[in-house]
Order: structure tokens, then C-alpha cells, then sequence
């Protein structure tokens, strides 16, 4: 990822997230109205702007439909998020939009109005609460590797067009893979647009466009990459 | 002085024995620890004795019955005797004020006075029996004395002996004791609106001709009849002057009315909280595994929520009435209160059967607060604590807290995912909130296990529609070489190991999968059947 991603709001989340993206090393940029929250942000060493994203001009300004590839929508009020994805949605129809939302019934007014994806953080943190009454175990374990600095990564590979994957199944695809990843999961266009997760057995043919999502360290999920996105399917291996 | 030497002697032994102390605290549970199963029990038998005696005893009024119903009273009596004389013993330990005085006198060079000792100990068992409670045992034993026959209005008092037993009637006692200054106030005015009517009454009637008041008693009978708003209408005012008498009681007697259900409804709305608490508390002591939850904010709710789906139980606390009133109508048990306060805490049971606290509210420093307060009063009770901003993580985990969830990491962590690859945000998420019904769930291998000593490459997880992520293993097992191995605390992670790696007791198998495969799973290995075992190797 190269394109800019846009911060809305400068307040303790959207610190969190910046930090997050920082350690990413994502280049990112953090907006808010409220100038006392800008120079907080500017304080903790965050490239940080004030703007008024009610006014499309100031969003067109700022990059949105330009060199801003995604908008991270995290204002405290869920009717400004609101107002904000509608605005960056009829900009830029091609950005992607993630947004929170405080009240659970917000969630679908965010969608409507063209977030790609609503991140209760109050749903997650619940969550992770009785993960680790119930399963203290595979919290650590996450924290550790996937959401830690530990080299264990999940990734997505969509299949190019012209790779050898083309028309091939799944099955088949297994037999080819030494790498040490596991295959989580496909999105398989004939199947619709969710991810379907490995454990249901099903033996997809696959498409270019498809999506497998692995998880595995860095190294063998490159190399895995590599595999999936080359023409030649890989000789001789078994 | 060979006396007071044998006094003293026997105290001393009585506080070292072991034999006492236990005895004494077998009777503690049995009789006083308002949380012993014991006691519950003994409760229920005494509630059966007591009400069977007085039923036959009213039986008897008109009924003579044989010599099993003597028996039987009897043996009634006995029980409420021994009960009062072990209520007397554990209401102190005596032998403690003698030891006390002979050491006293010890220390100053003075000498003992047995008899002063002896005194104080009388003292403290007389201040038992000026107990109100002790009065109403001492009470409920007279009326089997058969030779005074009023003393069978005595039988009142056994029922009486029933508050003792229920603790759900005793908060009504309690409210009518908390008014007290109210009451004396009102009984004071009604004795002397009745003492004014009864006079002037007997005045104004006595002498009329067709007057039916004769006595100064039926005067009194009149003007209660008359305050209390009854008026049988047996006894009327004949004369004006009567009349008049008559229509100032009736006044009176609406003020009297009103105002003494307005103390009593008073009274009973303030105790409507703690009755209810009283509620929360009885119920609370009933569970074991609590786990008790501060906070009901967004996140206390999914908790909750996922709590009560899975029939753990729990208990809600939030300072906030209206929280608490939400959580009510959900159906959950919850109470309205500082979970700062320690003594809340102990009687919601923390460390005894509330062995989980989850500090969740909004505010870091009642959640630091809550965490130090929790961890003092139990040393292995689970701690988890939400905290708001990075830094009081530390302060937390300084306080004791076993784990720190901090809502926004969790979020910044989600949302960087999602930028980059959104479809594997969607896996994880799903799997991180069980969103699609996958579970990533851990399994453990026990010693004796048939996954025990079994080799990756011989379980057929797919079978099973089941993935293996990888095996989590203590870090005193020795490693496995050849396998990607990750650091925990205190363990490895084994990510995907190969076929050849040897499953040990205490490892723990990480599983992909949704639940339905995954319990099946789990029941296979439990009952021992090498159900995943593939047929083929």
C-alpha cells in the first residue's frame, strides 16, 4: 500500500490507529475540525491538519479523489461519520472507507451510506473480555503472533489474471503447497463475495480474482505469493 | 485462690483446645453463617418444627389429644431450649474476658478477682438475652408450660421465631425499627387524641339517658373504633356535645391513617433498593464460578451478553441506576453501586465463589481502583481491566490486574488490517468476534488422552472439517526442532507443525473450525475413542 490514508479525528482512537500505521510504516495524514485536537495530535508527533470535512471542497483539498487511497472514519459521533462517508463515497467511488460506530444500530447507516466496513470497537473489546475468561489461551496466542510483532502474518493473495491458478482446484493447488502457510480461506466470485473458511471442505475451482487468505511467517507467505501469482504452474512439486 | 487458679486453668485450656474450636465452629455454621448449606438446612427444619407445634397446639384448644402430642411437644421444646443455650454459648467466647481479666491483673501486679471476671462474662450473656431476638426464643419455649394457661398467648411468639429463619421477612422488622423516631412521634400524637376523646367522651355520654357509654372502657373502645376510621357503629354519641366530640376524632383519626401508612410506604420505598440488593446478594450466594462484572457501559453489554449465552453467571455492577435498571430489564442480576467499595465486593463473594472480576468501566481510575481493591481481597481471584489510554496499562498490571484490554489498540489493530487487505480483516474478524459461527478454540491433551503420544500426521483433522492452526506447549516440555516455533509467555506456539511432531500431555491443540465439528471433536477425545484417527496410515 503507498496511497495516503486519511485520518478523521484526532482523538484518542484515531492516536491509536495512527500509531498502529506509523509501526506499519503506512504513510497516513490526520484531520479534525477541532484545532485543539489537531495541535494535540501535532504534539504527539502526528502529521495532523484541521479541516472542515463538512465542506467537499476541504475533502477534495485534502486529497480525497486524488492521492488518498482510504479513509479511516473516526469521529466520536456516529452521525458524523455518517455525514463523512457519504461525502468521501461521492468523491471518490473507488476509496475505501472504514468506519466505528458508537451505537450497534449505526452500523448499517454507515454501510448505507458507503463505508466498506464498520468496526465496532465496543463489540471487539467486549469480545476479547470473554475470550479471555473462556479462552485465555488463543487470546495470548493472537496477541503474540498475528496482532503482534512476531513474524506470523495473515495475508490476502487475489489470483491474478493470466496465473496458472486459473480454472484449477483447489485440491490441486494443495498438492503444490510447501510453504508453510495454512490456507484459510477462499473467496470464490462464483460463490459470491464472502469469505468461505477452508474447514467447510468445499473443493473450489478457482479464478482468476479469487482470494485466498493464508496465514503463515512472512517469508513462506511471499513465497506462497510468488507461487500463486506466477504464469508457470510450479513444476515437479508434490 | 485454689478457686480462681482452676477458673483461670480452664480458660486457658478451653482457648487452647482445637476440639472447642471446632465444635464451636460447627455450631457457627449450623446456626449463624448466613452462607453455610448448614444452615439453610437447619433453617428449613426449624421453620417445619415451629409450625407444626403451634398448629397442634391450636389443635389441642379443642381437641385433646394422646400422649405422642406431649411427646412431641416435648421434643420441640428441647430443640428450642438447646438452640437458645447454643445461641447464648457462640454469642461470645467467655473464657476470653477471664483470660483477659487475669492477665490484666497479671500485668498491673493486682490481684484477681474471680468474681469481677465472672461478672462480666454474666454481663455480656445478659446482653444476649436483652437481645430482642433472644426474648422471642425465650418467649416461644413458654407456652408448653401447661399449668398458666395465658401463657399460650405466648404461641404468638414462636411465629415470631419464624423472622428468625427467614431472611427475607426480617428487612420488614428492620424498616419498622429504622422509623422508630417516626412511629414514637405518631404514637405519642394517637395516645393523645385517644386520651382527650376518651374523656371527653365519658364526660359528655356517661350521664345521658340513651348513652351506651357507661364506662370509662367503652369510652376508650369508642374512640378507637372511631380514629381507626372502623366505626363498628355499636357505640354512638347520643348528645350534641358527643357529636361534636365524634366529628373532630373522625379528622383526626384520617390524619392519623394517612400519616402512618405514609411512614410505613415511606419506609418501604427506601428499603425498596436494599431489598432488592438483599435479593441480588441471596441469589449471588447461590452461584458458584461468578463472575462479576463493573461497569455496564457498551462493552459491560457484549460481555454480559455473551456471558448469559454461554449460562455463565454473573452479577452487574454499575454505579449509574439507570445502567442497572437496563440490565434488570435484560434479565441479568445487577446491582446499583460503587464497585470501589470493598465491602460490596466481599459480599458479592470475591474470593470465595466470585472468582472472576472484570473491571470495565469508562474511567481508568476507578478501574485501577477496583483492580487494587479485588486483588487484596483475594490473591487468585482473575482480574481483567479495560484501560482507556496506554499508559495505565502499566498501573494496572501494577495493581494486580491478570489481564488489560484496551478497546482503541484492539480497533487500531483491526483498522490497519483492513486498509491493506480487507478480506483477511473479514477473517479476522470473524474469527476474533465468532461472527460467522468459526471458532478458533483450544484443546487440551491430557496425560492418559488417546491424543496423547499420537503424531500430527495421524489425526485426520479434515475429517472432522477442522483445521490445525498449530500446538501451544509449556516451556518446560522439551522443544521440537524442525518446526516454526513462536514465543508466548511461559510457552512456544508451534505454528503448523508437521506430520512428525509427537503430541505430550499439556500441550494444546489450536483448532480451526466451526462449532458443531468442534465439540464433536472434543467429545471424541474425552470419551477416549480414537474417532479422528485416519484409517489409512
Amino acid at each position: 500500500m503507498t496511497a495516503k490514508l486519511a485520518l478523521f479525528g484526532c482523538n484518542p482512537l484515531a492516536i491509536e490507529v495512527a500509531w498502529r500505521l506509523t509501526l506499519l510504516k503506512t504513510p497516513f495524514v490526520m484531520f479534525d475540525r477541532d484545532p485543539e485536537r489537531v495541535e494535540h495530535a501535532l504534539q504527539e508527533g502526528l502529521v495532523a491538519e484541521c479541516i472542515d470535512y463538512t465542506d467537499d471542497g476541504a475533502l477534495r483539498a485534502a486529497g480525497i479523489g486524488s492521492d488518498i487511497g482510504g479513509v479511516f472514519c473516526l469521529l466520536t459521533e456516529d452521525s458524523e461519520n455518517v455525514f463523512l462517508a457519504i461525502s468521501a463515497r461521492a468523491i471518490a467511488p473507488e476509496l475505501r472507507i472504514v468506519a466505528v460506530c458508537q451505537a450497534p444500530e449505526a452500523a448499517p447507516k454507515l454501510l448505507a451510506a458507503g463505508a466498506d466496513k464498520v468496526v465496532d470497537p465496543y463489540e471487539i473489546s467486549g469480545a476479547r473480555v470473554h475470550e479471555l475468561i473462556e479462552r485465555p489461551e488463543v487470546v495470548e496466542l493472537m496477541e503474540h503472533t498475528v496482532f503482534g510483532l512476531q513474524d506470523l502474518n495473515i495475508a490476502e493473495i487475489t489470483i491474478p489474471p493470466g496465473a496458472w491458478l486459473h480454472s484449477v482446484h483447489l485440491s490441486e493447488l494443495r498438492r503444490h503447497m510447501t510453504q508453510n502457510v495454512i490456507l484459510l480461506g477462499v473467496v470464490d466470485l462464483e460463490h459470491g463475495r464472502d469469505l468461505i473458511f477452508s474447514t467447510r471442505g468445499i473443493d473450489h475451482k478457482l479464478d482468476h480474482g479469487d482470494v485466498l487468505v493464508v496465514i503463515g511467517p512472512q517469508q513462506h507467505v511471499a513465497a506462497f505469493r510468488t507461487m500463486i501469482e506466477s504464469p508457470q504452474t510450479p513444476g515437479g512439486a508434490a | 485462690m485454689p478457686f480462681a487458679e482452676l477458673l483461670v486453668r480452664l480458660a486457658y485450656r478451653l482457648q487452647a483446645s482445637e476440639r472447642h474450636a471446632r465444635l464451636k465452629g460447627f455450631f457457627h455454621t449450623l446456626l449463624i453463617d448466613p452462607r453455610s448449606r448448614r444452615r439453610r438446612l437447619f433453617d428449613g427444619c426449624m421453620i417445619v418444627l415451629v409450625l407444626s407445634s403451634v398448629m397442634l397446639l391450636i389443635y389441642e384448644v379443642r381437641h385433646p389429644l394422646g400422649a405422642w402430642a406431649d411427646a412431641f411437644e416435648l421434643f420441640v421444646v428441647s430443640v428450642f431450649i438447646a438452640e437458645y443455650l447454643l445461641r447464648m454459648w457462640l454469642f461470645n467466647d467467655s473464657h476470653k474476658i477471664l483470660i483477659e481479666h487475669w492477665e490484666r491483673a497479671e500485668l498491673l501486679g493486682q490481684p484477681f478477682h474471680p468474681a469481677a471476671a465472672l461478672w462480666a462474662m454474666l454481663k455480656r450473656k445478659l446482653a444476649y438475652m436483652s437481645t430482642p431476638m433472644a426474648i422471642v426464643d425465650l418467649l416461644a419455649i413458654l407456652p408448653s408450660y401447661r399449668p398458666l394457661r395465658f401463657l399460650r398467648l405466648f404461641l404468638l411468639f414462636r411465629l415470631l421465631k419464624l423472622f428468625r429463619y427467614t431472611r427475607n421477612l426480617s428487612p420488614f422488622g428492620q424498616v419498622l425499627i429504622e422509623k422508630r423516631f417516626e412511629l414514637y412521634t405518631l404514637s405519642i400524637f394517637v395516645g393523645s387524641v385517644l386520651l382527650i376523646a376518651t374523656v371527653a367522651i365519658y364526660l359528655f355520654e356517661a350521664e345521658a339517658p340513651d348513652s351506651r357509654v357507661q364506662t370509662l372502657m367503652d369510652a376508650l373502645y369508642w374512640a378507637v373504633i372511631t380514629l381507626t376510621t372502623v366505626g363498628y357503629g355499636d357505640i354512638v354519641p347520643v348528645t350534641t356535645e358527643g357529636r361534636v366530640v365524634a366529628m373532630v376524632l373522625v379528622f383526626a383519626g384520617i390524619g392519623v391513617i394517612s400519616f402512618a401508612t405514609s411512614i410505613v410506604v415511606m419506609a418501604f420505598h427506601e428499603k425498596m433498593r436494599e431489598l432488592h440488593d438483599h435479593r441480588v446478594y441471596a441469589e449471588v450466594d447461590r452461584q458458584s464460578n461468578l463472575t462479576i462484572v463493573c461497569g455496564f457501559g457498551r462493552i459491560g453489554q457484549v460481555v454480559a451478553q455473551r456471558l448469559a449465552a454461554a449460562g455463565d453467571p454473573f452479577v452487574i455492577v454499575d454505579k449509574d441506576a439507570g445502567s442497572v435498571e437496563q440490565a434488570r430489564r435484560l434479565g441479568y442480576l445487577a446491582l446499583a453501586g460503587d464497585a470501589t467499595d470493598g465491602d460490596l465486593l466481599t459480599n458479592l463473594g470475591l474470593g470465595r465463589h466470585a472468582t472472576r472480576i472484570l473491571c470495565l468501566t469508562h474511567d481508568d481510575v476507578s478501574n485501577v481502583y477496583i483492580t487494587l481493591t479485588a486483588r487484596q481481597a483475594s490473591a487468585d481471584t482473575l482480574i481483567i481491566s479495560r484501560a482507556n489510554k496506554a499508559e495505565t496499562v502499566h498501573k494496572l498490571t501494577q495493581a494486580g490486574a491478570t489481564h488489560v484490554v484496551r478497546p482503541y489498540e484492539v480497533v487500531a489493530h483491526m483498522a490497519a488490517e483492513f486498509i491493506g487487505q480487507p478480506v483477511a480483516f473479514d477473517a479476522l474478524y470473524d474469527v476474533v468476534t465468532r461472527a460467522a459461527g468459526i471458532h478458533l478454540d483450544p484443546l487440551s491433551v491430557r496425560s492418559g488422552d488417546w491424543l496423547e503420544k499420537q503424531r500430527i500426521g495421524e489425526i485426520d483433522f479434515s475429517a472432522h472439517q477442522l483445521q490445525l492452526m498449530g500446538v501451544i506447549r509449556p516451556n518446560a516440555s522439551p522443544p521440537a526442532d524442525g518446526h516454526a516455533r513462536y514465543n508466548l509467555s511461559h510457552r512456544h506456539f508451534y505454528f503448523n507443525p508437521g506430520p512428525d511432531l509427537m503430541l505430550r500431555g499439556g500441550d494444546i491443540l489450536i483448532l480451526i473450525g466451526y462449532q458443531a465439528n468442534l465439540s464433536q471433536f472434543r467429545e471424541l477425545t474425552s470419551r477416549g475413542r480414537r474417532g479422528g484417527k485416519k484409517e489409512s496410515t
